[in-house]
C-alpha cells in the first residue's frame, strides 16, 4: 500500500463514477427535468458501446465492420445512433402515460440485449467484440488512465454546461412544467410531444456517448455488461441520492454511489478469510443498508432541485 | 439537510474508499483472486475460493515464499458483474499492489479485467476457468494463462461420446453465452464428423422458470438423446427435470457445467448411468487423488464442482514463479511462468511445496503434476489439457474416463 497506488487507483475509480455520472446527467435529462420514466438505460448504453466497437475496431470478419474509424467518430456515431434509437422508441411510447413509458424502455432494453445476444453476424453473438481501441494510448503511456479521465470529465464538462444551459433557458422551463402538470403546458399552447421527445433524444445521445466511453475503457463488450442491475437501476439510484432535477447533484450522487458499491469491500475485506463468502453476502447487505440510510434521511437528494427565480 | 450531514456522508464514503487496506502494515507475498462470490456464479466461485486457500495453506505451512514470507491471497468479489470486476480487479493492483491474480470466473469478466488491468499494469492473471477461444489470441504481451483448456477441445470429446453412445441423432441446448456457444460449434462439428445428425441446436437464455417451448423444440424429429450445455445454477437443473417431466427426453449427454450431484436429486433413476465431459486432469500423477483427499479433510466433502483444481493450481503455479523469480514483480513472474514449468524437469506433488523451493533454489525445472494434471502453458499462455468423461451412478457422479487431446 504507499500512495501512488491509491491515486492511481483513485483515478480509475473516478472514472469509472465519470462515465456513472455521464449517464446519470443523462437521466437526469430525462427523468429530472421531463419527468420521462426511462428504465432502459441499459439498453441506449448498449447501442453507445456496441457502436463505437463496431465503428472503432480493425476490421473483422466476425462482425459488422470494424471500419478502424477515429475514435471520436465512434464517440460522436454511439451518440447519435442512441439518440436515433430514442426517436424510434419515442415516436409511439411518449404518448403513453409515464407508467407505461418506464414498462416499454425496460422491455425495449431487453430487446436491444437479446439482439446484440443473438444476432452474431451484427455483434458477434455471446462472444463480444474485444480489442476496442484506447484513445491515445500511445502517446500517454503509462499515463494512460489520467488522459482516459481528463477525457471523461472534459464530457462530463460539456454536458454538464448544455444541461444547464438547456434547463436555465424557457426549454427548460417548458419541460418542468410538463413534467409538474402536463395539462397546464398544453394549455399554454405548448407542444408536449415535441419537448418531451427532444429531451429523451438528448438525455439518449449522452447515454451513447457514456456507453462509448465505457467500451473504450473497458477494451471489450458483450451483452453480459449490460444487465439491468449495473447499468440501469444504479444509474436511478445516483439519481435519487444525488438528487433529481439538480445537475451538480447527480454528479456528487453518481460519486457516492459508485464508492459505496466498490467501497464497502474495503469494509468486508478486513474480515478473516475464511468468511469470505459470509463477507461478500454482508457487504450486499451494507450496500443497501447505506443507500437506505441516505434515502431515508433525504428522500429529495443530497442536493434537492434549486428553486426557479420568476425572471 | 443540513451542509454537516452531508458533509458527514461525503467523508464517510471517502474514509471508506481510502482508509482500507493499510490496516495491517504486515511483510507478505500478496497474490489478488477476483471471484464471484455473489451473484449468478456464486456457487462456483465460492468453491474455487477454497481451492485458493487449499493452495495458501500449502504453502505457508510449507516454509512459505522468499526468505519464509506468508503467502497472503486477498479475494474480491464480482457479483458476476463485468463492472464491478473489472474495478475490484483495479483495485488489487493499485491499493493492494499484488503482482498476480487469479481469475476470473467467466470469459466475460475475464476478458476486460486483461484488457484494461492487467496488461497495462504488468499484472500475472491466471484464470481457472475462462474458456473462451478469445482468449488465445487476446493481446496480453504474455501477461494472460489459463490453467483450463479451451472450449474447443470439450466440445471434441462430447461429440465423440454422444456417437459413442450410438446415437444417430441428438439435439443440443446450450446456454446462450460464449461458453455455451462454443462447445455448441465444437460438439456439432465433430458429431457430424462422426456420421450423426444433429437435429436442433436451441440457445437457451439463463435462470428462466420454465424451458419447456425450447425443449419442445429440441424435440423434433425424435433425435436420440439431448446435449445439455448448462450450468447447475442458470437453468441447467430445470431443463433436466422438464425435459423429463415432459417426456421430451429420456437420455442425456452433460457437459462440465452439470458435473454436479444436484442434478440427479430426487431423480437418480431416470439419470442413472448417463454420461458427461469436463476438462481435467492429464492422465498420470497423483495429484486428483492427492487434491480430493486434501480438499475432504479441510472441508469434509468431495470436491463438488468443476475449477476448484484449477483455481489451486493457478495460485501453486503463481506461487512457483515467484520463489523462481525471487521478486513479487509482475514482469519477472511472468518470465518466470514459462521457465519454471517443464515437462523433462523434477516433479513436484501438490503437497510438496517444500520440495519445490528446494529445487527451485538449485536451479532446477519443475514438473508440476498439479491438482488437475500435470500442468504446462503453451507459447501463448493456453493450458495443454485432458478431457474426463463422467457418470451418474447412484445419484452421484463418478470420473470413469479420460481422453487425451
Amino acid at each position: 500500500m504507499n500512495l501512488t497506488g491509491i491515486l492511481s487507483y483513485f483515478i480509475f475509480f473516478l472514472t469509472f463514477a465519470g462515465i456513472y455520472a455521464v449517464m446519470a446527467l443523462a437521466l437526469n435529462m430525462q427523468r429530472g427535468f421531463a419527468g420521462l420514466f426511462n428504465i432502459g438505460i441499459a439498453g441506449f448504453w448498449a447501442v453507445g458501446s456496441y457502436t463505437t466497437a463496431i465503428l472503432t475496431t480493425e476490421p473483422s470478419a466476425n462482425y459488422l465492420g470494424g471500419f478502424n474509424l477515429p475514435i471520436i467518430i465512434g464517440l460522436l456515431g454511439a451518440g447519435l445512433i442512441s439518440a436515433f434509437l430514442a426517436l424510434l422508441v419515442g415516436i409511439p411510447t411518449l404518448r403513453l402515460r409515464e407508467d407505461y413509458l418506464g414498462i416499454t424502455t425496460i422491455g425495449i432494453a431487453e430487446i436491444i440485449r437479446l439482439i446484440f445476444t443473438n444476432e452474431a453476424w451484427l455483434s458477434y453473438g455471446v462472444r463480444g467484440i474485444s480489442g476496442i481501441p484506447k484513445p491515445l494510448r500511445d502517446f500517454a503511456g503509462k499515463y494512460y488512465n489520467i488522459v482516459f479521465l481528463i477525457i471523461v470529465l472534459t464530457v462530463i464538462a460539456v454536458f454538464y454546461y448544455l444541461s444547464e444551459k438547456g434547463i436555465h433557458s424557457p426549454w427548460g422551463r417548458v419541460l418542468r412544467a410538463i413534467r409538474e402538470d402536463e395539462e397546464v403546458a398544453k394549455a399554454a399552447g405548448k407542444n408536449v410531444f415535441r419537448y418531451r421527445m427532444e429531451a429523451l433524444v438528448f438525455g439518449a445521445f449522452m447515454m451513447g456517448v457514456g456507453g462509448a466511453l465505457y467500451a473504450h475503457f473497458t477494451g471489450f463488450v458483450s451483452p453480459e455488461a449490460f444487465k439491468p442491475m449495473q447499468t440501469t437501476f444504479i444509474v436511478w439510484i445516483m439519481l435519487i441520492i444525488g438528487g433529481s432535477g439538480n445537475n451538480f447533484g447527480v454528479l456528487i450522487g453518481s460519486l457516492i454511489t459508485w464508492g459505496i458499491w466498490t467501497g464497502t469491500e474495503f469494509i468486508t475485506g478486513m474480515l478473516p478469510a475464511a468468511y469470505t463468502t459470509q463477507a461478500a453476502t454482508l457487504r450486499v447487505i451494507l450496500i443497501g443498508v447505506f443507500l437506505e440510510i441516505v434515502l431515508l434521511n433525504m428522500p429529495d437528494g443530497l442536493f434537492p432541485e434549486k428553486k426557479y427565480n420568476k425572471n | 439537510m443540513k451542509l454537516k450531514s452531508k458533509a458527514a456522508i461525503l467523508f464517510l464514503v471517502f474514509v471508506m474508499i481510502l482508509g482500507s487496506a493499510g490496516v495491517l502494515a504486515q511483510e507478505t507475498v500478496k497474490i489478488g483472486t477476483v471471484l464471484p462470490i455473489t451473484g449468478g456464479l456464486a456457487s462456483y466461485g465460492q468453491v474455487s475460493r477454497n481451492g485458493t486457500l487449499l493452495a495458501q495453506k500449502q504453502i505457508n505451512e510449507n516454509g512459505g515464499l522468499l526468505d519464509g514470507l506468508e503467502l497472503e491471497l486477498i479475494n474480491v468479489d464480482t457479483q458476476t458483474q463485468a463492472q464491478v470486476g473489472v474495478d475490484a480487479a483495479q483495485r488489487l493492483v493499485n491499493i493492494n499492489n499484488v503482482p498476480a491474480i487469479v481469475g476470473a470466473m467467466s470469459s466475460g469478466i475475464t476478458v476486460p479485467i486483461v484488457e484494461s488491468v492487467t496488461t497495462p499494469n504488468e499484472v500475472v492473471q491466471i484464470s481457472q476457468s475462462a474458456t473462451t477461444p478469445v482468449l488465445t489470441d487476446i493481446e496480453d504481451d504474455g501477461y494472460f494463462f489459463r490453467t483450463v483448456p479451451s472450449d474447443a477441445l470439450q466440445g471434441i470429446v462430447a461429440g465423440d461420446l454422444a456417437a459413442d453412445q450410438g446415437y444417430d441423432s441428438i439435439s443440443i441446448i446450450y446456454v446462450n453465452n460464449d461458453y455455451g456457444q462454443g462447445l455448441n460449434d465444437a460438439i456439432i462439428d465433430q458429431f457430424e464428423k462422426r456420421g450423426g445428425e444433429v437435429a436442433e441446436s436451441i440457445a437457451f437464455e439463463p435462470s428462466k422458470v420454465s424451458y419447456r417451448s425450447e425443449l419442445m423444440n429440441a424435440a423434433e424429429g425424435n433425435p436420440d438423446a439431448l446435449v445439455v450445455i448448462a450450468y447447475t445454477d442458470d437453468g441447467g437443473i430445470t431443463i433436466i427435470r422438464q425435459a423429463l417431466e415432459n417426456g421430451f427426453f429420456d437420455e442425456f449427454v452433460f457437459t462440465d457445467g452439470l458435473k454436479a450431484p444436484e442434478i440427479a436429486e430426487g431423480i437418480e433413476g431416470y439419470l442413472e448411468g448417463m454420461y458427461g465431459t469436463t476438462p481435467t486432469s492429464l492422465p498420470g500423477g497423483k495429484g486428483p487423488q492427492l487434491f480430493k483427499e486434501m480438499y475432504m479433510e479441510e472441508y469434509g466433502e468431495s470436491t463438488p464442482k468443476p475449477y476448484i483444481d484449477t483455481a489451486y493450481d493457478a495460485v501453486f503455479v503463481l506461487a512457483l514463479a515467484i520463489e523462481k523469480a525471487g521478486a513479487a514483480e509482475g514482469p519477472a513472474i511472468k518470465e518466470a511462468v514459462n521457465e519454471i514449468l517443464d515437462p523433462d524437469g523434477e516433479t513436484v506433488n501438490i503437497n510438496e511445496w517444500a520440495k519445490a523451493k528446494q529445487l527451485i533454489a538449485e536451479g532446477k525445472t519443475i514438473n508440476y503434476e498439479g491438482a488437475s494434471g500435470p500442468v504446462y502453458f503453451d507459447e501463448v499462455g493456453d493450458r495443454a489439457g485432458a478431457i474426463g468423461i463422467w457418470q451418474v451412478q447412484d445419484g452421484d457422479i463418478v470420473e470413469v474416463d479420460v481422453v487425451v487431446q
